[in-house]
């Protein structure tokens, strides 16, 4: 009955949390977790990549972050240019790293879409994602991002 | 009552009471009596011994007269002298004797002292002493010149006492002898009196004591016997019952009876008077052992009532670590029921009863696992069909916004521990409340999940590590069960509404212009479980029809939900637009949307594709009428292909824009992303005469969708207007 | 008979509230008369102060204050009150705890209207 569980969900916050702390060594930290519904909604931020599950379950998993958020962190790569291709590119690399924990920890079976990324605007994961996705709130640094896992059980 | 068991105690000492009093008296009387006759025994000693004395006396008087005779004759002068004396005090002697015999007197005793003669008292004492002085008269006579040393005597007087003595000292002899015959008879008499009065006195005592160790035996043996018999008889209900059965004393040491199944059951030795606490804290866990400790301690105290605290026994069915004979440890469970045991109304101990439980907690826990969840809920049906109606709606519309209210404090971000602890409390309210009104109202599904969740959060709490970002994640997670849970109990209720023929309980508060995955199942089933409701459109009939024939052209399966809640009551011209919208809605869907059976498959997809039409009245005089699929959904880069292709924009153009700015385009006339115009769709008019409809009434497009996932439509407008 | 006794109602949920009053209709407890309902322990103490009940039914966990604190400060205002929790608590030590607050008994909820009104005879019973 239960779509996806705690473990599900943290295994793809996780893969954030992984990413940031190799390239920057320093850690990400959940803020909160909610479920879109009504007037809560997903939080949405300037870019956005997200990759697509098919198989047991499908869905998409969103991670979404603000500019200065991933500017800053392609400055801790010592990454000089910033415009909005690194900016994606950095984002879709996330979406990469959370492609690669989904694999791990759904097995083989799973169908996973290369990552897509885009900039987004204020309110776009809503018009995206279904109603009572998670949405798990971020911090790395003084900066929020969102992982949105909007994900069911197909079988 | 001190009066009474002062009563109580001389009815039950009587008989002992008596036997003392009886003792004492029968005692003083043989003591006085002995005293008496010793008294007397002493007397009669004395007269025995002087009458012996006299007989003595007698024939000295007459051996000395004849010394004297002799003396005289052989003109012995020294002889004279000697035998004169003698003669004086042996005359002296026995006269002040035999007259003390006659009247009482005292006397020279044998010893040289003065004793009391006692008169003779015999009548033949009496005339033995006064034969005695017929004799003795003229004896004394005769033997006066003889006495006091002179010497003026002559021969005949002499020859004379000297003859009367010969003559008669015989028979003073014989009559001293009576006479202490006499006085040793008396005497004996006495003294066998003496013995009588001793054995009688003896007897009584004897058969008093007798009387009192019988009494008193017998009372003893009956208390005994009785004692013997309760004793056997809790020996034997000790042990054969099987329970653990003890008294806690108020230091909560235990009693010195115990059943023989306790120390099987503790699996440990047990000894009267052990400390009970300590048994018990390596039993089971530190958090039990300290509420078993606060609750023995309210029952030995006095403040609570008990039948009012059994509840809280936290000794039920608990878990426990025994170690058995073979060193393995064994899990069983026991349960600890306690009773106050009172005494003049105070409590004096608590009487513990044990019980092996295990067996019955394993079939319970199994029994718990076989329900399956279909059946707990087909109960939670049953309850809430004989529930008060109003109450239910009341619990739904609370949940609803209970739940909300949790979700509202989750998407609020918590920067530290402290905020969200606070958060955690908070939230645990709610779900206790939620928990309260739900087990009032018997939904055990609510209130079982709600116990859980209730649970896992307190262990949150307490673990002590503060709340992780983790654990909202959790959370999080738990809530979303409370929604599943929440929304088919939520249909349930809007079914029995229907069913019962009253008002609708409010729109889920969810935001209705919002589809929802479990909105979506109570409305399919309102759909296929009310197919009467008398409010129907005319229209829902149309447009069914409708849809199944173009998904039958297209070689489409569809299952439609049609649900157009106060379509009716709407303004004519506003339903006439609403007609033409949906028309055109589910044309696209059916045409771009729900993908062939073959398709669908491929994609995972169940083949029979979902076409619903929604009108839900949101209240204030505002509508949301939607239109959604689940089918291929607006893809972006198809559409951008589409424009291309269309000639509608430059290929950089095309990639300049956004996909929303992309999807915008839908509603701009000519746009379309069919590959191939039809009837139905293809022709690029389709979503620009919508937005005309939507303008006619005043209303707002939002289109939701997901690339495969679906597409959906809402309008909303306001019938007030 | 009993004499006429005060009964303040704490708990923050309006079902549970207007339940009990409702089972106190029932002939046997017409000695008892609802002085004030709570919705939680800082409204519970005012009303306390204002009514001087003699009996108390106590919720555990509420806004504000809860029923354990509510429990040891209208105890020490005045010991003589009864105070009875009702409490769909999972967790017996809390309960017990208020119990050693000096509160007199304790009734899960659910409840039955019956143990309900036993427990409220016990507890008025001296």
């Amino acid at each position: 009955m239960k779509s996806i569980n705690d473990n599900d969900i943290r295994s793809f916050v996780d893969a954030v949390g992984s990413f940031f702390f190799h390239t920057t060594n320093e850690k990400v930290e959940i803020r909160a977790a909610y479920l879109v519904e009504g007037e809560i909604q997903a939080s949405t931020f300037d870019l956005t990549s997200y990759i697509t599950l098919s198989g047991d379950f499908s869905g998409r998993v969103y991670f979404s972050a603000p500019r200065v958020m991933v500017a800053h962190l392609l400055l801790a790569m010592h990454e000089l240019e910033r415009d909005d291709d690194r900016l994606l590119d950095a984002v879709g690399e996330i979406a990469n790293t959370i492609s690669g924990n989904a694999r791990k920890h759904f097995g083989e079976a799973m169908q996973i879409s290369v990552p897509v990324t885009q900039v987004t605007e204020h309110d776009w994961l809503n018009s995206v994602v279904s109603p009572h996705s998670y949405v798990i709130l971020v911090k790395w640094k003084q900066y929020r991002a969102s992982v949105v896992v909007d994900i069911q059980r197909t079988a | 009552m001190d009066k009474n068991s002062g009563q109580s105690i001389f009815a039950r000492y009587r008989k002992i009471i008596l036997a003392v009093i009886l003792f004492v008296v029968a005692d003083s009387v043989v003591i006085g009596i002995n005293f008496y006759n010793t008294y007397k025994a002493d007397e009669s000693a004395v007269s025995i011994n002087l009458s012996g004395r006299q007989r003595m006396l007698s024939q000295r008087m007459t051996k000395v007269l004849l010394l004297l005779q002799r003396s005289t004759e052989a003109q012995d002068e020294e002889g004279i002298v000697r035998n004169l004396k003698e003669l004086d005090l042996t005359v002296n002697l026995f006269n002040t004797t035999l007259k003390g015999f006659r009247d009482g007197d005292m006397v020279t005793g044998g010893d040289g002292k003065p004793a009391f003669l006692t008169q003779v008292e015999t009548e033949i004492s009496r005339q033995l002493v006064a034969d005695a002085y017929t004799i003795w008269d003229r004896y004394f006579d005769l033997l006066q010149p003889l006495l006091k040393n002179s010497r003026h005597y002559n021969a005949a007087q002499l020859e004379e006492a000297v003859a009367y003595a010969q003559n008669n000292n015989l028979e003073v002899l014989r009559l001293m002898n009576d006479l202490t015959t006499d006085l040793e008879v008396v005497a004996n008499k006495r003294a066998n009196m003496l013995r009588m009065v001793l054995i009688v006195g003896f007897v009584i005592a004897f058969m008093n004591f007798t009387y009192t160790v019988i009494v008193s035996i017998r009372d003893l043996m009956s208390g005994d016997r009785k004692l013997a018999e309760s004793r056997n008889e809790n020996v034997e209900i000790l042990a054969t019952v099987h329970e653990g059965l003890f008294l806690l004393s108020k230091d909560k040491k235990l009693g010195t009876q115990f059943s023989e199944s306790l120390p099987r059951m503790l699996h440990r030795e047990i000894k009267p008077g052990m400390d009970f606490m300590p048994i018990l804290q390596s039993m089971v866990s530190p958090e039990i052992y300290e509420s078993a400790m606060d609750y023995i301690e309210l029952l030995l105290g006095e403040r609570v009532k008990e039948s009012l605290v059994t509840s809280l026994n936290p000794l039920t069915n608990v878990p426990v670590n025994m170690v058995d004979k073979f060193g393995t440890v064994q899990n069983r469970y026991l349960s600890f029921f306690f009773n106050r045991a009172l005494v003049d109304g105070t409590i004096s101990h608590v009487l513990v009863t044990v019980q092996d439980v295990t067996d019955k907690v394993l079939l319970m826990q199994q029994l718990e696992q076989a329900k399956s969840k279909t059946k707990i809920e087909i109960e939670a049906l049953l309850r809430l069909a004989g529930s008060d109606f109003a109450s239910l709606q009341q619990f739904i519309d609370n949940t609803g916004q209970s739940l909300s209210q949790i979700n509202e404090k989750l998407s609020q971000p918590q920067e530290d521990e402290r905020a969200r602890l606070h958060t955690l409390n908070y939230i645990m309210r709610i779900i206790h409340g939620i928990k309260g009104e739900a087990a009032v109202l018997g939904i055990d599904v609510l209130e079982n999940y709600a116990h859980e969740s209730e649970q896992e959060l307190v262990a949150m709490r307490e673990s002590g590590h503060g709340v992780s970002g983790d654990q909202i994640l959790r959370i999080a997670v738990l809530l979303e069960g409370f929604y599943e849970r929440y929304s088919s109990l939520a249909a349930i209720v809007t079914r029995l509404a229907d069913a019962l023929g009253m008002k609708k309980a409010e729109p889920p508060p969810m935001d209705g212009a919002k589809d929802d995955k479990y909105a979506e199942n109570t409305n399919s089933v309102l759909q296929t479980l009310t197919p009467a409701e008398p409010a129907q459109h005319p229209f829902v009939g149309h447009i069914t029809s409708l849809a199944q024939r173009i998904a039958a052209d297209h070689g489409k399966q569809i299952e439609i939900s049609c649900q157009l809640e106060g379509f009716s009551s709407l303004p004519p011209d506003v339903t006439q637009e609403l007609q033409g919208i949906s028309i055109q809605l589910v044309r696209n869907a059916l045409t771009h949307g729900i993908e062939i059976p073959e398709e669908r498959v491929a994609h995972n997809k169940p083949k029979i594709g979902a076409l619903c039409i929604w009108c839900k009245y949101l209240g204030n005089g505002d509508y949301d009428f939607s239109v959604r699929d689940d089918g291929r959904g607006i893809v972006p880069e198809r559409l951008r292909n589409s424009l291309v292709k269309s000639g509608r924009l430059s290929m950089t153009e095309a990639a300049a824009l956004s996909d929303t700015e992309i999807a915008k385009l839908i509603f701009q006339p000519g746009v379309s992303s069919a590959a191939v115009a039809d009837k139905d769709a293809g022709h690029g008019v389709g979503l620009d005469a919508v937005m005309e409809k939507v303008k006619a009434i005043h209303g707002r497009m939002r289109v939701r969708s997901s690339p495969s996932m679906f597409t959906e439509f809402h309008v909303q407008f306001s019938a007030a207007r | 008979m009993k004499t006429n006794m005060k009964l303040l109602i704490v708990d923050d949920s309006a079902i549970i509230r207007s339940r009990i009053a409702r089972i106190l209709n029932d002939p046997r407890l017409n000695y008892i008369n609802v002085v004030g309902m709570a919705r939680n322990g800082v409204e519970a103490i005012t009303l306390y102060l204002q009514q001087a009940p003699d009996i108390v039914t106590m919720d555990i966990t509420m806004p504000e204050m809860d029923g354990v604190d509510c429990t040891e400060k209208m105890i020490s205002l005045r010991p003589e009150c009864s105070i009875l929790v009702i409490s769909a608590l999972s967790d017996k030590a809390t309960a017990l705890k208020t119990l050693k607050k000096g509160a007199k008994g304790f009734l899960y909820k659910p409840f039955t209207d019956e143990e309900l009104i036993a427990a409220f005879l016990e507890l008025t019973n001296s």
